[in-house]
């Protein structure tokens, strides 16, 4: 500090401070609540909280959801500390891709020492149509709405890779579905470029996908794994909106320290429990994953993925041999998403349709809103210029489906 | 976007109108000229590239970071706010976008200790993290940038350029951020300018003194003015730069390998890229005239190559007069009056 006083005499600099600029540029950002009524709180995760939230201006009658990232300090006075790595992940890459079947965002706002994005609104999510179907007892879904599903997901996809960008986080409670039907893959909060990467992606993230839907190369450890562990996910989602339930269901074993990942035992044997042991045959450079030494450990079980899918709903051959393909240990033999899109499956009726809902009789609750949150609708109601219309604590009415 | 240039927000939303530039300009030419308003925006390039020296990155890294600084400028001016602030923030975000997150303090002491011999830096880590809002703000949450450096790689490897040659296009790339080239033109524009500059303009210079180029006046003139070693160590992106002298002798510039896919080899030069290795006066190796005539055969349009040749060459004679010491001074006339005076007697004191 001397030091550096010594030299600011020296050359007798005037203090350069921003208060001026910050002043400007405070004064003609405009207020969340000036542009948005907020509708009520979606829901919450590690990243912060979602709302829903319709516009102020007269011509515009879309919904939103208003993702709303933490300050970066819980408690009494927010304050920064950076902007999170996966928030800056999420803008940049939402900010560069457009496609109907990626989550569009439409602005950026900054307010209250937090980011929020506004992304056009869906009103489902597979997690929640997938409950819906199971509960209070399971009714399968159509084969046409599951195809429209896999489709449109495998198209949001393509488009993903074909732009150097790797999901990593895909599961059914990512993919959004619009009152339409149509499939929005959301939370790109994990989502990378692959192009030539700078780092190995191992070292940025050590643990990516949700344990359920993670590919056999990342559970055995591999450290320059590619997007074909987006299309082991959509394998997963495929068999899990055929039957309802995860298709591999394993406990996920807890990390102990957080310089080593657990090897993840359970679910590799959810894994072979329904497609048979790996072998060098079916994955040649299995023995270059790092965990290989612990498959010897496992014991033999056949390939039972074909007979087990004899048993579920859907008759297709085709859909099995999709399935099969997305399925594949080998991230090298595994079908790609352009590959997928083209797959005979497609080609057979039911044809798959851009509003999966369509000629169905099942009608879906809305997403289910809440006043409790006390953040932005105070915020809303601080605000007192627009009040903010009622919402029911309670909205899981069902709604007659119109189709068109 | 990351695999089409066209449909990226760098693209539709950052390729810019020239006016844009000079009107953020103007508050600062106020006080002082153009020059010195570009020597001290050098100063600032120059802490950005030392301080990814001293971290480690990548070269894109760190014109990821000077993008986003130059991108604040077309919209502020340098007087109205703290360069410093804005520099240790554009490399706190870069990071972070390219992959490579630095902790904050890490900047943080980085810049103070590249500071010592201007002010030093005062702000902790909440005025850092605070700004951060403010220059996403600026940048309008566009935060994916294009470098010419892929271009150019894939091109030397089509064109089978001589290792050296590539390598010393890579350092005309690594200058090319003095200047503002990256908010005109598109990257492969620039890589394509890079190449046009080593293959043509110096190519020519080297072989006919009566300067018949495509690089203009000025760039002759400096080339064949060639030396002030001033810049020695303050290469961009880490790197020595190419300066003049190296332009006249290829081999001595080549002291660092560009990191990715430089794997064009002289092996298959054939025809582009006869005897390379002489160090007489034979040497430079590039058939000017196969390279003429590669560059009128592109479907680019060559005139905007020659303007960005043209651009790049112009920093060189900026940059031959430019002394690291007499930045504060610079600041100073830039910072210190309240009232516009004449530039020029208030910096030269």
């Amino acid at each position: 500090m001397e030091e550096q006083q010594e030299i600011q005499e020296h050359y007798d600099l005037p203090p350069m401070n921003m208060t001026e600029y910050k002043q400007k540029r405070d004064s003609c950002r405009q207020k969340i609540a000036s542009k948005y009524d907020i509708l009520g709180f979606i829901s919450s995760g590690t990243y912060g909280r979602v709302y829903k939230a319709k516009s102020k201006l007269k011509d515009d009658n879309k919904e939103y959801a208003i993702k709303k990232f933490k300050p970066d300090k819980e408690g009494e006075a927010a304050t920064y500390i950076g902007i999170s790595q996966s928030a800056c992940r999420e803008i940049a890459l939402c900010r560069e891709l457009h496609h109907e079947n990626i989550v569009g965002l439409e602005e950026v706002l900054l307010e209250d020492k937090s980011i929020h994005m506004v992304f056009e609104y869906a009103e489902h999510d597979l997690l929640q149509i997938i409950g819906f179907h199971s509960h209070p007892e399971r009714k399968f879904m159509s084969e046409y709405t599951i195809k429209s599903f896999l489709w449109q997901l495998l198209n949001g996809v393509a488009y993903l890779h074909a732009n150097w960008v790797m999901h990593r986080d895909l599961k059914p409670a990512n993919i959004l579905v619009t009152a339409n039907g149509v499939v929005k893959v959301g939370d790109l909060g994990l989502a990378r470029l692959f192009y030539k990467p700078l780092q190995p992606l191992f070292n940025g993230d050590k643990v990516v996908v949700t344990i359920w839907y993670r590919a056999p190369e990342l559970l055995l450890g591999s450290r320059h794994y590619t997007k074909a562990i987006d299309i082991w996910a959509i394998g997963c989602i495929f068999a899990e909106l055929i039957t309802l339930r995860p298709i591999f269901k394993g406990e996920e074993a807890k990390v102990e320290n957080k310089k080593t990942v657990p090897f993840q035992k359970n679910q590799l044997q959810k894994i072979f429990d329904i497609l048979g042991n790996p072998t060098k045959e079916r994955w040649p450079t299995i023995d270059q994953q790092p965990e290989y030494p612990n498959l010897a450990s496992f014991r033999q079980t056949p390939n039972v993925l074909r007979s087990l899918y004899q048993q579920w709903p859907i008759k297709s051959e085709q859909g099995c041999n999709l399935l099969a393909a997305m399925l594949e240990y080998d991230p090298l033999k595994r079908i790609t998403a352009e590959e997928a899109l083209n797959h005979p499956y497609f080609q057979e009726d039911p044809k798959p349709g851009l509003d999966s809902f369509a000629g169905q009789p099942v009608e879906f609750p809305l997403r289910r809103i809440t006043n409790e949150d006390k953040d932005m609708r105070a915020t809303a109601n601080a605000q007192k210029a627009h009040p903010v219309p009622t919402v029911k604590d309670d909205r899981l009415t069902k709604r007659p489906r119109v189709d068109a | 976007m990351a695999a089409n240039f066209w449909t990226s927000s760098h693209c539709t939303h950052w390729i810019l109108d020239r006016r844009r530039v000079e009107d953020a300009m103007k508050e600062d030419l106020e006080y002082i000229d153009i020059d010195t308003l570009t020597k001290i925006k050098m100063w600032y390039y120059n802490i950005i590239g030392k301080i990814g020296k001293r971290l480690q990155f990548r070269q894109q890294v760190v014109a990821t970071a000077i993008v986003y600084f130059k991108r604040f400028y077309t919209k502020n001016s340098i007087r109205s706010t703290d360069p410093s602030l804005v520099a240790a923030t554009c490399i706190y975000l870069a990071c972070k976008i390219e992959e490579c997150p630095q902790h904050i303090k890490h900047i943080i002491q980085e810049m103070k200790h590249a500071l010592v011999n201007l002010g030093g830096f005062d702000y902790d880590t909440f005025k850092v993290a605070e700004f951060e809002f403010y220059l996403l703000e600026e940048l309008e949450f566009y935060l994916i940038v294009y470098h010419p450096y892929r271009d150019l790689t894939l091109i030397a490897k089509d064109l089978k350029l001589e290792e050296s040659n590539l390598q010393t296009a890579w350092f005309v790339l690594n200058d090319s951020y003095r200047t503002d080239v990256c908010l005109f033109y598109a990257p492969h524009m620039i890589a394509l300018a890079a190449l046009y500059i080593i293959c043509v303009v110096h190519a020519e210079q080297y072989n006919d003194n009566n300067n018949n180029g495509g690089g203009g006046g000025s760039g002759h003139s400096v080339i064949s003015g060639g030396s002030s070693n001033t810049m020695d160590d303050s290469g961009l992106l880490g790197h020595n730069s190419i300066h003049l002298a190296q332009l006249n002798s290829p081999n001595s510039a080549a002291n660092k390998t560009p990191g990715a896919g430089g794997g064009a080899g002289g092996a298959g030069g054939g025809q582009n890229t006869p005897t390379t290795s002489s160090s007489s006066t034979e040497g430079h190796g590039i058939n000017n005239r196969n390279m003429v005539q590669w560059f009128a055969d592109l479907n680019v349009d060559i005139e905007e190559i020659i303007e960005i040749t043209q651009e790049i060459l112009s920093l060189y004679t900026i940059w031959k007069d430019y002394e690291e010491e007499h930045v504060p001074a610079m600041m100073q006339a830039l910072k210190m009056y309240s009232e516009p005076t004449t530039p020029q007697s208030q910096i030269m004191q």
